[in-house]
């Protein structure tokens, strides 16, 4: 039975499944999974720069990854990051609807987001040369261009597991794993 | 002829002479049109032992294939001759909409040679000109000049005009075209000057042939999308050139304080964003452009009131903002007002003035010495001040930066050469190489000396445009000489085709090579693939530089200024970094077919572009 996203019930769910898999699973994590993105607000959380340079910073951020059905991402994948002024209040998967309406929505493929996972693209660079598209105010990521550096900087720090460079039943694994989260939570 | 109209006019002003001179189209494939155009008829054509300021010197006014075509950003001109601020090749690009009108009177490019016998301005109509007095013109400003002409020439003319700093023998002299646009560097407005030439008028109504009008047309729906899709395209539009500024401070971009600073923070807030709607009140574009970048602004009360007039470009706010710690921008829009009436180059002027400024406060100059003015960093009031008088050639303190902060420095001496950041005698403009390497090689081996828009290697380092069709698409780091000197090399080729085809790079960043050479087939026949299209470039790069070597230059000169390669210590990101030049210049000189001994073209390379022309006189 579907959580609706949006209620108390969706929320404690998706607690107690994060914390369950953090306590199951072991690093590096699954990218893009609710552990892996608890790992990320942590660091985030603790990042003296990030704070620094965000402490003016209004509105959520949202990490878009286009569908790729052969690595388990039958759908778009939404990472939704709530921040204000240099607080990361909280990150969570979020079903479509929520992501795409977020303040600042970054959209790029597979394996642009893998590059800037693995920081071999600058995520900055990668706006400007289209690899990356970004939705919302200009004046305001314009502003904020330190902030938003450092932000997707600190993704490359969370130690990651991609699902196209692991085994057939591992993968087979992976899709399990998403398969099971987009049934739940409906992200 | 398709794309360009195969005609060039000579104007032998001594002898009020007109000679319409037809090209071939081999010339156009070879050398573009644009700059590159204009080098070929200078060596050609020109006196090359006349001194920039001679009647023989010669000075030519030059549109691209593109212009007038409807595509975003391919309607500039060029205007070139040798330089009197660098005394080798001199070179300014300009926006607007004069470039298509000259092509609209049926020339390709204007060419101006002797001297007119009494002060004169230029009526061009279709396949005529006419020399008409200006005595009357004398002394005016240029947006009096323009007011002056449209009311007698109608509205719709266009119209270059020169200020009394050119006509006062400024050497950085500038031309401004409707106000807005300006063809700033190297001095050409001074060149126009020693002519006795005021100003040109066009007003033209030929119609533009294009080899297939449908595939432009369709070319030009994917490229206006592409330049719509852009972030730094989009970014220009409603926040100007100065978009980017505060970010770019923290990486250190930003020169501050003459270059002896790299932070000043209260400048972050002159970037485009900080003044989105106040004083904007407007943006102004190049015909055809959908980037809109430049500012309109209104300032209708204080000290700074201009009215509504053409804001400033992000150069201008560097040398009147963040190089003399003025964070005043009310005050930078009425220097910038001031410049453009006056007609001088705001990055030589302004670079000028810091110079000076900081002979000021080392107490090498005294107010006592210099007719009582003293500059101070942050006074932005005595720079205003001082402005009209520079102008006017007005004092001891005028006549010494009317030559430009180099031979300025040399005059003065006492160590101030190394408060400099130039190269070839040309000021650096607002992008610092101590953090981006690759403009250090990129400034000193420019055609016409520092210079960020004769090459596209800012924005490589910036990631903003890559080109991976000719292999520039490596992760290049900023503070790192990793593929630089390659980078430069190709970059510089392409940013002969810019100024050859009188492209704006803005617009040229989404645009892919091939593309680029399918649109020079499309509009004028010129059977270009990638390897040929950057031939050309190539080509024109070695012609320029050749000049410059004909007219002095050696390899010595390939250098920065001394400030640029002292290290910065209160910079936040690129502290203790000064850019590795002998790394970037044996690469550099490898990639583009250079002599490593004094950086002359080998005759491989001359007979390889088709220069063979060249190689007896450089002596290779």
């Amino acid at each position: 039975m579907p959580y609706t996203y949006g209620t108390d019930e969706w929320e404690q769910a998706y607690q107690q499944v994060t914390a369950q898999r953090q306590a199951d699973e072991s690093k590096p994590y699954w990218m893009g999974t609710p552990e892996w993105l608890m790992l990320y607000e942590k660091i985030v959380q603790g990042d003296a720069a990030y704070k620094e340079a965000a402490k003016t910073w209004e509105g959520s951020v949202v990490i878009h990854i286009l569908a790729k059905p052969e690595i388990g991402l039958d759908e778009d994948l939404y990472m939704y990051m709530d921040l204000w002024h240099g607080a990361c209040n909280f990150m969570r998967l979020v079903p479509a609807e929520k992501g795409s309406a977020g303040d600042f929505v970054i959209t790029g493929d597979y394996e642009r987001w893998k590059s800037v996972m693995a920081a071999e693209l600058d995520p900055v660079k990668g706006m400007m040369q289209g690899k990356l598209k970004l939705k919302g105010d200009l004046p305001t990521i314009v502003r904020a261009v330190r902030a938003a550096q450092r932000l997707v900087e600190l993704v490359g720090e969370v130690p990651t597991k991609f699902p196209d460079e692991v085994s057939a039943d591992e993968l087979a694994e992976f899709k399990s794993t998403v398969g099971a989260l987009r049934s739940d939570f409906g992200i | 002829m398709f794309g360009n109209m195969g005609k060039v006019l000579e104007y032998d002003l001594s002898a009020a002479e007109k000679t319409e001179i037809q090209l071939d189209q081999t010339i156009y494939q070879q050398y573009i049109g644009g700059a590159g155009l204009a080098a070929k008829i200078i060596y050609d054509r020109g006196d090359l032992d006349a001194q920039p300021l001679d009647p023989g010197a010669l000075l030519v006014f030059a549109a691209g294939p593109c212009a007038g075509i409807g595509y975003s950003g391919s309607s500039r001109f060029s205007v070139c001759g040798r330089s009197p601020l660098t005394g080798i090749w001199g070179q300014a690009s300009c926006g607007g909409d004069w470039g298509p009108e000259l092509k609209m009177c049926g020339y390709d490019a204007l060419v101006l040679k002797g001297k007119a016998a009494a002060p004169s301005y230029i009526l061009l109509g279709d396949d005529s000109a006419e020399l008409v007095d200006a005595s009357d013109l004398g002394g005016k400003d240029t947006y009096e000049v323009d007011d002056l002409l449209k009311e007698k020439h109608g509205k719709q003319s266009k119209v270059l005009a020169i200020g009394p700093a050119a006509e006062n023998g400024v050497l950085y002299g500038c031309i401004m075209n409707d106000k807005g646009h300006t063809a700033g560097r190297t001095g050409m407005g001074t060149v126009m000057a020693s002519k006795n030439i005021k100003a040109i008028v066009a007003r033209g109504s030929k119609k533009l042939e294009m080899k297939d009008p449908e595939k432009v047309k369709e070319m030009r729906k994917e490229h206006h999308a592409n330049v719509d899709d852009n972030l730094l395209c989009s970014a220009l539009g409603p926040m100007g050139t100065s978009a980017n500024l505060e970010s770019k401070m923290y990486e250190g971009d930003v020169p501050c304080k003459n270059w002896s600073s790299g932070w000043f923070e209260e400048g972050t807030e002159l970037g485009g964003v900080y003044w989105l709607d106040d004083p904007r009140t407007g943006r102004d574009t190049c015909r055809g452009c959908i980037v809109r970048c430049k500012p309109v602004v209104t300032i209708n009360e204080g000290p700074y009131a201009i009215g509504e007039a053409p804001g400033p470009e992000y150069e201008t706010i560097g040398t009147f903002g963040t190089m003399l710690l003025n964070s005043d921008f009310n005050a930078i829009c009425k220097a910038n007002d001031m410049s453009n009436r006056l007609g001088f180059d705001t990055i030589t002027g302004g670079s000028s003035i810091a110079w000076a400024t900081e002979c000021f406060e080392e107490g090498i100059f005294k107010p006592e010495d210099y007719d009582g003015i003293k500059l101070s960093w942050g006074d932005i009031d005595a720079v205003i001040a001082f402005l009209p008088k520079l102008a006017a050639g007005e004092g001891k303190l005028a006549k010494l930066l009317a030559q430009g902060s180099v031979k300025a420095a040399a005059e003065i001496g006492q160590g101030t050469e190394a408060w400099l950041s130039d190269s070839k005698g040309l000021e650096a403009p607002m992008h610092d190489p101590r953090c981006n390497w690759g403009d250090g090689i990129a400034y000193a081996m420019s055609v016409r000396g520092a210079c960020h828009v004769s090459n596209m290697m800012m924005w490589l380092e910036w990631g903003a445009a890559e080109k991976p069709e000719i292999g520039l698409d490596k992760n290049y780091q900023g503070m790192s000489a990793q593929w630089k000197g390659e980078a430069a090399a190709k970059t510089s080729f392409l940013g002969c085709i810019y100024n050859s085809a009188c492209w704006c790079e803005f617009s040229g960043i989404p645009l892919g090579i091939q593309q680029w050479a399918e649109i020079f087939n499309a509009v004028a026949d010129y059977g270009y693939d990638i390897d040929s299209l950057m031939k050309a470039g190539a080509r024109v790069y070695h012609l320029q530089r050749a000049l410059g070597f004909i007219w002095g230059a050696t390899a010595a000169d390939d250098k920065l200024g001394q400030r640029i390669m002292t290290p910065l210590s209160d910079a936040m990101m690129s502290n203790d970094s000064v850019p590795d030049m002998d790394t970037m210049m044996a690469e550099f000189v490898e990639w583009a077919g250079l002599r490593p001994e004094d950086h002359k073209p080998t005759r491989e390379t001359l007979e390889a572009h088709d220069l063979g022309y060249l190689a007896d006189r450089l002596g290779v």
